[in-house]
């Protein structure tokens, strides 16, 4: 019979056990440890220790006075196989036993932690939900947004403008701006604010709400006030779309997530949200919804098209390098340019002129 | 890997210091911030994990993770004899308490200790985690689910708040134990949770809804004062948080005579 170690407990040995080696006699578990032995029929096999990780034998034994308990305990696999090899049915059975408790204990353990994990990873599969589909849950998000709301953060945005450049709403720029505007939007839902912004860079924004600044420069650049219209179209579009919410959600909801998720992140929500708003980054969707509505708009309003197209191709071909502002947040221009070409020549463009007084309007 | 054979000396009586002498290229190793001083000769080196990893560094980071979770800092200081002859380090209990010395063949090779009672030791100790699987006790049992484990042949250093008490079971023996007042014991001794029994003693008794309940064979090392309770005690009893101040004969003595006559706060 093969010999294993294990640890032996009991009365007459040191308390924290002693190092000893066991083999099966038959029926008996024969055990030495130090120059001593012990002879003895098994009565218990069990799991023991810290976690039910250890296999403990009990048995019992004369002593000093009279018979006691002793402990011998298995730990390692090699000894567990010899343990197990030579055991007497009884405790094989019983070996049986404990190894269906230690899988029990286990498999308890383990769900609890599946549990526990699942609870604080959720904040983390929201995450992944969310930026998985953005645009589908930040399209649900914004559609439960208030259009009063909506003018509310407008003038967040109008203030935080404001605040860095000098904006009219009065005069012969901002006037043409308006009537532009106006003939654009008929029938809206929303409350527009035109505002010409003195500025030389080539761009024009809108904000949530009906907020649209158009840059000097832009009004400079534009041969024909039917330039300016496309362009114009082309921003109503992104308001009446709601663009600048939808992206608003998806950064907002995506630090909310993470803020959730992570814990302490630095910076404020909303304040950075909006001044993020007027220097948007809108997707590549975005931009193909607000060109191919803006040109709807164009249309319905009765102003050439072509303007747009011409502006575009103007400016493309002007500044090959730089690219003013207004183009460079907006990517894949080549593309949006064939695509404006093929619509408006695919239109049926019946169009009655914007009647303004342009050399008067870019003197302003 | 084989530890270091230290010889050592424990001074004080409730705050005590452990004096390590290290034979010339020996060392211990300590928890980050535990030295109290330590004789020339002796050098003093930071390592990412316990000084025992073998692993490459992802081993250490894993390592010293772990470490995290016990409570234990990422880095542990190592103490070692660079001069002729033997040199002395010591090694201070960070609150009031005892410190024990464990051998660590004594209780075959690993001890399950609560979280951040490692101290020191003899460098080669290995430092981990030992992971508390019974959902109830982890829960329950007032140790949390993470506790440390301390592998090694050599000598550990643990320290705990209070009396510290070492007991031995004997096979079958039971001991049950107030929650939180249980500092180490070897890996043979089942560690369980046992409900109070009566729901008037669970709500009155003051022992919370249930014991840990140890049952031998093996060594255990009980406190008698662990610091988070202290800790309360001493907060509760702040004349910040209302508790009354021992000069106060009455409110208006200890408001105006008190302030007058000064106070050595």
């Amino acid at each position: 019979m093969t010999t294993f170690r294990g640890r032996l407990f009991g009365p007459g040995l040191p308390g924290g056990g002693a190092e000893a080696t066991a083999r099966w006699l038959g029926d008996r578990l024969e055990v030495a440890a130090g120059n001593r032995e012990w002879s003895a029929a098994v009565e218990r096999v069990e799991v023991a220790g810290f976690n039910g990780e250890r296999l403990r034998a009990d048995f019992r034994h004369p002593a000093e006075d009279g018979e006691a308990d002793f402990a011998f305990f298995v730990d390692q696999p090699e000894a567990r196989i010899a343990f197990a090899a030579g055991a007497p049915a009884a405790i094989a059975a019983q070996l049986q036993g404990t190894s269906r408790a230690h899988r029990k204990t286990e498999r308890r353990s383990r769900l609890g932690w599946v549990v526990l994990g699942s609870v604080l990873l959720l904040p983390f599969i929201a995450l992944g939900v969310f930026l998985a589909r953005p645009d589908a849950l930040a399209a649900w998000a914004v559609d439960r947004i208030p259009p009063e709301q909506e003018a509310k953060l407008g003038d967040l945005v109008l203030a935080q403008t404001r605040a860095r450049m000098k904006l009219s709403d009065s005069g012969a720029t901002a006037d043409a701006v308006r009537v532009i505007g106006e003939r654009l939007t008929p029938g809206t839902r929303l409350r527009y604010r035109w505002f010409v912004a003195d500025r030389p860079e080539i761009n024009a924004f809108a904000a949530p709400g009906g907020v649209v600044v158009v840059f000097r420069g832009l009004i400079r650049a534009a041969e024909t006030p039917e330039e300016v219209a496309g362009v114009m179209a082309h921003e109503v579009a992104h308001a009446e779309l709601r663009h600048g919410l939808r992206a608003m959600v998806k950064g907002l909801g995506l630090r909310a997530l993470l803020t959730v998720a992570l814990g302490d992140l630095a910076g404020s929500g909303l304040e950075h949200a909006v001044a993020d708003l007027t220097e948007l980054e809108f997707s590549r969707e975005a931009e193909r919804e607000a060109d191919a509505h803006g040109l709807k708009r164009m249309l319905a309003a009765r102003i050439d098209p072509q303007g747009m197209v011409r502006f575009f191709e103007r400016l493309a071909r002007e500044d090959e390098r730089g690219l003013p502002a207004f183009l460079s947040t907006h990517p894949a221009t080549g593309e949006r340019l064939e695509f404006l070409r093929r619509e408006v020549s695919a239109a049926k463009a019946d169009a009655t002129p914007l009647g303004l007084d342009w050399a008067a309007v870019k003197r302003d | 890997m084989a530890m270091d054979v230290v010889d050592y000396e424990i001074l004080g009586s409730d705050m005590q210091y452990v004096e390590i002498e290290l034979d010339p290229g020996e060392a211990a190793v300590g928890e980050a911030g535990a030295m109290m001083y330590m004789q020339d000769g002796i050098e003093m080196d930071t390592v990412f994990g316990d000084g025992a990893q073998q692993g490459g560094f992802f081993g250490k980071l894993l390592g010293a993770g772990k470490r995290l979770l016990t409570g234990e800092s990422l880095f542990t200081t190592v103490f070692h004899n660079e001069g002729q002859g033997k040199r002395r380090v010591a090694f201070a209990a960070p609150y009031p308490g005892r410190i024990i010395p464990v051998h660590l063949p004594d209780v075959g090779g690993t001890l399950i200790c609560q979280k951040d009672s490692f101290l020191c030791a003899a460098k080669g100790v290995s430092l981990g985690i030992a992971f508390q699987k019974k959902l109830g006790v982890g829960l329950f049992g007032g140790e949390g689910f993470i506790m440390q484990k301390l592998e090694g042949d050599g000598l550990v250093f643990v320290h705990a708040g209070g009396m510290l008490m070492e007991r031995t079971l004997q096979p079958g023996q039971r001991l049950r134990v107030d929650t939180g007042c249980v500092v180490a014991f070897q890996p043979t001794v089942d560690f369980d949770i046992q409900y109070v029994g009566k729901i008037k003693s669970a709500l009155f008794g003051g022992e919370g809804l249930f014991f840990a309940n140890l049952v031998g064979p093996g060594k255990i090392w009980l406190q008698s004062l662990p610091l988070s309770r202290l800790a309360n005690r001493i907060v509760l009893s702040s004349t910040v948080a209302g508790g009354r101040s021992a000069e106060q004969g009455s409110m208006v003595g200890g408001l105006a005579l008190g302030g007058l006559l000064g106070d050595d706060e």
